[in-house]
Parts: structure tokens; C-alpha cells; sequence
């Protein structure tokens, strides 16, 4: 019976950091929805960490503000990007400026000691102290993660149906013909940014409540690859698509970790690299053998966008 | 005015190797126009290999530096082969394979016992003679051989690209793939080619490196040196090597300066400040003639 308990509790564990790495990485398509490449959400999903963690921890006001001024910090990130970076670049250059920005804020968490400097901010109150609604005391905390990705879900179902969804699509397939078609070019660039930012610095403020423990190396490249991998990995047409993704971008590693104890408990007792190792070597098998997605493309008879040919388009037309 | 000058030498060592860093991505970006994350860990198993085959098997220095070029050149390739060439039609794919391969690399090196994940000490060729130049500011043999060795790499290189046959065919393909596959150029070999060099330049940084700071650390590539070199291709613009090469060498200066007036905490800001003033300013790149905006919105 303690065992099973154990495995409860990993589960619901498992669950929670599924839902919370499912709600950044929504916010990463709903950029790339306009075909923004952004890999940059990590670092604003670190900017709504980090505003929760000030105001939930730092000045001790409730946290249901905490995630509120998280939203806002994610559009904040989100609007300097824009006027920055989204105005000026595009394609592979764009990927590389906001590769940049995600650096450069690292550097700035590390260096500003308000925010604790390279230990971070620890002990932000966990996820269950947000709402009171206490229903069964193990799981509380999965009731309001629950809600919130239903409502973030629940949008983007609404969103994508609409005349600005439809025409972020437009603006994906082909910039030029959309903007001849009546398409603001800049209102889309700039809400997909905004939106984006949003619901990253969202997911980013429910990081925070769920770990209680955030330092600026949390938030840095590694993490928005990942970020941007779930979209990619999952498929890219519609949203239940980060779904999957980020599914095995959760599961993958704890996969890993019983895979690495069959095979023989870490090649020279290094635990963490090996299962690193096995979990890349994991997701870059499926990039080669479905580079576009898993959950759609093959066996779906409407026709579907692809990012990658979008890339190299954008690429292609400026080179003519 | 010592002071300035000081940081002028040491900046420009480091400049040298930030310079060739950027060619080999530049080389990369502008003929296959993907970008790859790997580079930096062939870079790391340059130095790696020098490293193992000098210390733990005793081979003469110069031989296993010649060793370490070859690997990093093999791995360059393998990373060609298995993470691009596949999915070449897809850049964003390759972003994502490249840096998966690069993790992949590191942690399966570190399965190796005798490799921490602390920086370890690298042997040095060079004595620690100084030369002291008028006003006081001095200048070590260290930093004369990194930069002439940085200097001669990279005349070596342009000559390469524009006074060479296959230069020719790099440049053609960087210009326009499809009109140079029409003149009968193959772009699967020039690929390879690239990839070859900026792979031995890269291995070379990778000893460069880590003979200036005489130690060597196993995610250098990932963490620290890949990340200058992509910053230095946009701040000069892609596609444009002597470009890539004089804002390298700037960027190591301006790092240097930046370490004796301000602070080494806020080193790495300054690639990344620069990035974005210049992207405000001059969007196109300090040496990029073609505009990047897709469209002006």
C-alpha cells in the first residue's frame, strides 16, 4: 500500500508540472500561430515568475494578484519584443534576437539583488494557497490547475474560430497575400506577441506557486527549447496539438529514468546525464522521423501548414 | 591610459577567437542558411581531445592538436550527416535536432569517468614571458600567440573563400542556390565542405580558447562560446564573413573594457546590449546590406 501511495503522489506531482509546462507552451503557439518563431517564452514565463514571486513573497499581498501581475509582466516582455525585435527581423534572424533576449534576462535576474541574485527567490506560497476552495486536501492544488487550463483552452478553442485567429493563419501561410487581403499586419504581429506573452507569463506565475523555488537558471535557453519543442514535437495545426507534446516532454524524462534503471542504473553512476542524454536523444529521433508533428499531418484530409516550409519560404522570397 | 590599453591587448585576443567562432557559423548560415546549435560542442571536443590525448595518453602536443582537429572536424560531419542533411528543407527542424545533438555529445562524454563537469586545467605550449610596451601596459607571449595564431587563421580563411575554386563555389551557393546548382556546382558537396571548415576552424578556436584561459570546461561550446558567435552574426549581418570577423574582434575588445571599467558580473550583457541597440539603430546589421524585415510593417 506505501507503494502505491508513492506512486500516487508522483503522479499527481507529474501531473501538476504537466499542466503548468502546458499552459508556457500554449503561449508559444499562440506566437508561432502568427509565424513568430519565439524562443524567447521561457525567458517570459521567467518575467511572470518573477513578478509573482515579488509580489506573492517579496510584499506578501495574495497570490491570485501574483498570477494577474505575471499576465501583465508577460505582456510587457511581450511589447519590447514586438517593437524590437518582431517589427525589424524575421524568420531565423527574429529565432536569433529573441534567443538573445532570453539570455540577456538571465543576466539580468543574476545581477539585480531584489530579486535574490543567482539564488532566487525561495519559499512563494504553493499552488493551493491561490483560490480557497478546498475541496479534498491531496488534490486541491490540481482543482485550480485544472480551471485555469480549461479557461486557457476554452479561449484558444473561441480564438482560433475568430476573424483575428483566422487571420494569424493567413499571416502564417503567406505575409504578403495576407496584408493584400486586408490584414493589419502589425495589429497581428503585435497581439500574437501580446497574447502570447500573456499566457506564457501566466504558466510562468503557476511555475512559481508549484516548485516554490525560482532561480534565473530555471529560465534560460534550455527551458524555452523545450517550450518551443512542444508545439513542434506535437503538431502544429491546431492547439490540442502542444497537448500531445508537451506530453512527452513531461513523461519523456520520468520514461527515461525507468529506462536508464532497466538498462543498468547510469552509465558510471551519473544518473541525471544519462537520462539528459536518452531524452534528447529521444526527441531528436522524433524531429528526423516526423519533422512535422506528431499528432497531425499523415491521415488528416484537410490540408495542413507546415512551419518549416513557412521558414524557408520566408528565406526563399527574400533571396529572389 | 595604461588601463586602456591593457584591456585593448586582452580584448583583442579574445576578439580573435570570438572572430573565428562567427566565421564558422557565418559560413554555415550563409551557404546552407540553417543554423546550427551544434557548433559550439565541436568546438569543446577540439579542446577535449587535445586535452585526453596530451594528458591522459601522452602524445606530443603538436600531434594532438592535430588529433583534435581531426575529431572536431569528424564530429562536424556526423552532425551534418545525422541532424541536417535529413531534414535540410527545414530549418526549424534543424535548430531543434542540432541542439538536441549537441546535448546528446556533452552528457555522453560525461559518461566518461574521468571527465567532471567543472572546468579542468589545460596544458600550456606557450612560456608566461611578458613583453612590456611603452607606457607600462604589457603584453604576454600568450596573447601575442593567440592573436598572431587568430590572425593567421584568418587570412588563411578569406583567402580560402575568395581566392580559391571551392571559395568561389561557397560564395555561389551563399549567393543563390538554385542558379549555382544550374552551373553545375553540387550543393551537397559544398555543404559538406562548409561544414568541414568551419568544423577544423572551430576545433582550432576550441585550443585557442582554452590554451588562453588554460582551462576548459565541458559545456564551453553550449553555454558560453556558441552563444557570442550566433550574437555576432546578426550584430554584423549573415552572409558577411570580414563583416563577421571585424565585429568579432570588436566584440572581444568592447567585453574586455567592459571587464576593467565596469565589472566582470555584467560581461555578458554587453554582446547582448549590443545585439539590440543595433538592431534598433541599424536593423540590416552593422555590415549587412540586405534589409531582414520581411516586409516593412
Amino acid at each position: 500500500m506505501e507503494e502505491f501511495e508513492l506512486f500516487l503522489f508522483l503522479v499527481h506531482d507529474i501531473l501538476l508540472e504537466y499542466g503548468v509546462f502546458l499552459i508556457i507552451a500554449l503561449g508559444c503557439y499562440v506566437t508561432m500561430m502568427s509565424g513568430q518563431l519565439s524562443m524567447a517564452h521561457g525567458a517570459l514565463a521567467g518575467i511572470g515568475a518573477y513578478a509573482t514571486a515579488t509580489i506573492s513573497y517579496t510584499w506578501g499581498l495574495p497570490p491570485l494578484l501574483g498570477l494577474f501581475a505575471g499576465m501583465l509582466g508577460g505582456v510587457v516582455g511581450g511589447l519590447f519584443l514586438t517593437y524590437v525585435v518582431s517589427f525589424r527581423l524575421f524568420g531565423m534572424y527574429l529565432a536569433i534576437a529573441t534567443f538573445a533576449f532570453n539570455e540577456a534576462l538571465a543576466v539580468v535576474w543574476r545581477n539585480v539583488d531584489f530579486v535574490g541574485g543567482t539564488l532566487g527567490i525561495v519559499g512563494i506560497k504553493m499552488i493551493d494557497e491561490i483560490l480557497p476552495i478546498h475541496i479534498w486536501e491531496p488534490i486541491d492544488d490540481l482543482w485550480i490547475l485544472i480551471i485555469v487550463v480549461a479557461l486557457v483552452s476554452f479561449f484558444l478553442w473561441r480564438f482560433e474560430m475568430s476573424y483575428l485567429g483566422r487571420s494569424f493563419r493567413a499571416t502564417f501561410d503567406d505575409e504578403r497575400i495576407a496584408e493584400a487581403m486586408g490584414v493589419n499586419l502589425r495589429r497581428v504581429k503585435m497581439l500574437s506577441w501580446v497574447i502570447g506573452g500573456a499566457i506564457a507569463g501566466l504558466g510562468g506565475a503557476l511555475y512559481a506557486h508549484n516548485i516554490g523555488i525560482i532561480r534565473p537558471d530555471n529560465f534560460q535557453i534550455p527551458f524555452s527549447v523545450l517550450v518551443l519543442l512542444a508545439p513542434v514535437i506535437g503538431g502544429y495545426t491546431r492547439f490540442w496539438g502542444v497537448y500531445v507534446g508537451a506530453f512527452i516532454i513531461v513523461f519523456g524524462p520520468h520514461i527515461c529514468d525507468w529506462v536508464r534503471d532497466y538498462i543498468g542504473a547510469g552509465l558510471n553512476g551519473n544518473a541525471p546525464e544519462t537520462k539528459m542524454m536518452l531524452f534528447r536523444g529521444l526527441y531528436v529521433g522524433v524531429t528526423l522521423w516526423r519533422p512535422d508533428g506528431l499528432a497531425d499531418r499523415r491521415g488528416f484530409p484537410r490540408k495542413s501548414v507546415n512551419v518549416f516550409r513557412l521558414i524557408s519560404r520566408q528565406h526563399a522570397a527574400r533571396a529572389n | 591610459m595604461e588601463a586602456f590599453i591593457q584591456q585593448l591587448i586582452n580584448g583583442l585576443s579574445l576578439g580573435a577567437i570570438y572572430a573565428l567562432i562567427a566565421l564558422g557559423y557565418n559560413l554555415i548560415f550563409g551557404v546552407m542558411n540553417i543554423l546550427t546549435f551544434a557548433h559550439g560542442t565541436v568546438v569543446m571536443i577540439g579542446a577535449y581531445t587535445v586535452l585526453i590525448a596530451h594528458e591522459k595518453l601522452g602524445i606530443d602536443f603538436a600531434v594532438a592538436v592535430v588529433l583534435g582537429l581531426a575529431v572536431a572536424t569528424l564530429t562536424g560531419l556526423l552532425v551534418e550527416r545525422v541532424a541536417v542533411r535529413p531534414i535540410r528543407n527545414n530549418p526549424w527542424a534543424v535548430i531543434i535536432a542540432t541542439f538536441g545533438m549537441a546535448i546528446v555529445i556533452e552528457h555522453a562524454m560525461r559518461q566518461y569517468k574521468d571527465i567532471p563537469a567543472r572546468p579542468v586545467p589545460f596544458p600550456s605550449p606557450f612560456e608566461h614571458t611578458y613583453f612590456y610596451l611603452f607606457e607600462g601596459a604589457r603584453v604576454s607571449l600568450l596573447q601575442l600567440g593567440i592573436f598572431s595564431i587568430g590572425l593567421v587563421l584568418m587570412i588563411g580563411l578569406l583567402l580560402l573563400i575568395y581566392r580559391t575554386k571551392m571559395g568561389m563555389a561557397i560564395r555561389a551557393v551563399a549567393q543563390s542556390p538554385h542558379i549555382a546548382e544550374t552551373m553545375g556546382i553540387n550543393l551537397r558537396k559544398v555543404a559538406i565542405y562548409s561544414f568541414a571548415i568551419a568544423s577544423v576552424v572551430g576545433g582550432a578556436v576550441g585550443i585557442l580558447y582554452a590554451i588562453y584561459y588554460q582551462s576548459i570546461y565541458i559545456h564551453v561550446g553550449s553555454q558560453f562560446l556558441g552563444l557570442k558567435g550566433l550574437v555576432i552574426v546578426i550584430v554584423a549581418g549573415a552572409g558577411n564573413i570580414p563583416g563577421s570577423l571585424i565585429t568579432g574582434l570588436m566584440l572581444g575588445v568592447l567585453e574586455a573594457l567592459t571587464i576593467g571599467y565596469i565589472g566582470s558580473e555584467v560581461r555578458d550583457l554587453v554582446a547582448y546590449s549590443t545585439l539590440f541597440l543595433v538592431l534598433i539603430f541599424r536593423p540590416s546589421g552593422l555590415f549587412g546590406e540586405q534589409a531582414r524585415v520581411e516586409f516593412k510593417v
